[in-house]
This record gives C-alpha cells, structure tokens and sequence, in this order.
C-alpha cells in the first residue's frame, strides 16, 4: 500500500490509520467520524476530502464493489469517470448529438449547443458536463511531431 | 532540493478504446462560466504544449456569441501541422478547483473527442496555479498557490 498526499484536520491520525494495518471498514468509520468525505475508487484507491488520493490499492479487489455500493458517488468524481465508462453505450445512443451529463446521467440532449443549452435552462439544471458524441471513429493517440507534405 | 506543496490530485482517465487498447488521459474539468451567470462543466485536455486554452469552434454559444468566428483573428500552428490554422480570441470566465479566473481563449476547430472539448493551456491560467504532472503514477498534482 502506497500513501500518497494526506492534507488538513486530522492528517497524522489519518495516516497512523491508513498504515495501521487496520480493516479498511474501520479506517473508513475512523474518516467519518472525523468529518472526512471519502471514496473508494473502481481500483480501490481510497479518495478523501479534495479527492486526492488517500492510499493506492487501499482496498482488496474482491470487496471494492461492496464498498463503493454503500457511498454515493462524489459529482465532482463521478461525472467524466461515468462517461467514460458508458462511453460505448453512450455512441450507440447519443451519435452526433450534443449531450448534457448530471448525476450519472445523461439529462438533455440535442442536436446543436444552443438547443441543448436552452433545454438546460428550462429543465432549471445546474452545472451539467456538456459534451458532443462524436459520428466519427475517435482518434486517441496525439503526437507533437512534423508532418510533410 | 526543492519541495513544493500541493493540495489538489487531479487522477487521469482510463479509456478503453474500440480496438481494446487502454489511454489514460489527463483531463481537467472546468466550469465555463455563461455571460448570464451559468456554468456548463467542460473536460480539457491538460495540454502544456498549447499556449492559450483552446475550445472546440461550436462551443461558441458558451461565450455567448452568435458565430465563432466574429473574434480577433490569429494563426497559430498545431502539432504535426506544416501550415498555420485560424482561431478566434475571446475572454471567458473559467473556474478550476473553485477558483475563477477571467481568461483568454481561442475557438478553433479541433478533432472531435466525446471526452474532452478542447486543450486547457498556459495563458493567464498556469500563472494562478502549479502543476506537477506525474506519468508514472498517472496524476496531475495541483497547487491553488504557486
């Protein structure tokens, strides 16, 4: 286990918990009952506070699924992480449209920005992640490098 | 040895890609904040190698404008690109980890990504923050006082 940064009320006791070889359970009622937001990452990684990393691989594999059940996902963490993980189901979908994303959902969608936009407006969101599904094949890789001609 | 702080961890994303491989991409996601007072969130893509952020050309109603192209002209030149492209400047309102900073930015038309809108670049913003960019360990460590 890798303890990265700690920061803020209780930092030294976090970290004597975190290395105590204590139960992750119990480390993670010992956050609460300090008032420490937490979340336990896909990977297991423990995020607390401004969702830093609290402990690489802090959780085993085959319990990350029943920790994570029990705590709602952050929005600040949840929304990028939930489209890219839905990002197939999304393009089968949502081809060439704009979208707009809250709450692990994707709440409006249209067929350019302004439409998009004024749906937004009237549905009264707040703070959606906007995106476009793009028709074509996305090309991942970028390189910094000359190309002749 | 220089020792800096920084309170901030911002992880990258992990994409599978239709042919099976896996990206990690240091996405940044900020709040653009509209000319009437709303924000939409916008993925970036961390890019220290773009000197202005840079959105796609059809955000432009974000800023509220009614044609991307109405801004100050300039060419600026891309990578991998023999020839200069176009863009238009504008200011914007962006807010990164709660702090709002008013900001230049450029519209131009860039490749479409579903999982970021444009290249967050130095101009104005790295001044209000400190990056360290940690490869190895797939993190973007960042400080709202450099």
């Amino acid at each position: 286990m890798q303890v990265s940064f700690v920061a803020g009320v209780g930092a030294k006791t976090i970290l004597q918990s975190v290395t105590s070889g204590l139960p992750p359970e119990e480390i993670l009622k010992t956050l609460e009952s300090y008032g420490v937001e937490w979340y336990v990452t896909q990977k297991g990684d423990l995020m607390i506070r401004y969702w830093q990393v609290g402990a690489e691989d802090f959780i085993p594999t085959e319990r990350i699924a029943t920790i994570r059940e029990t705590q709602p996902v952050p929005p600040e963490a949840s929304t990028l992480e939930w489209l890219s993980g839905h990002l197939k189901e999304i393009k089968a979908r949502y081809n060439n449209r704009w979208i707009a994303v809250l709450d692990n959902e994707v709440v409006a969608d249209a067929e350019n920005l302004p439409v998009l936009l004024q749906q937004v407006h009237d549905a009264n969101i707040k703070n959606p992640l906007v995106s476009f599904i793009p028709e074509e094949p996305t090309i991942w890789a970028t390189a910094y490098g000359h190309q002749d001609f | 040895m220089v020792t800096k702080t920084f309170e901030h961890l911002i992880r990258f994303y992990q994409v599978l890609t239709t042919s099976g491989a896996t990206v990690w991409l240091p996405l940044i996601t900020v709040n653009l904040i509209q000319p009437n007072g709303n924000r939409v969130a916008l993925p970036l893509l961390f890019d220290t190698g773009a000197s202005t952020t840079t959105l796609r050309h059809d955000l432009y109603p974000l800023l509220g404008l009614s044609f991307w192209d109405a801004g100050q002209p300039l060419d600026v030149s891309t990578a991998g690109g023999a020839n200069p492209v176009t863009a238009y400047r504008y200011e914007a309102t962006l807010e990164l980890l709660g702090k709002a900073i008013q900001c230049p930015v450029h519209l131009q038309i860039l490749p479409q990504n579903p999982l970021y809108m444009g290249l967050f670049g130095r101009e104005q913003i790295f001044e209000e923050f400190g990056f360290a960019f940690w490869e190895i360990t797939r993190e973007l460590h960042v400080t709202l006082t450099p």
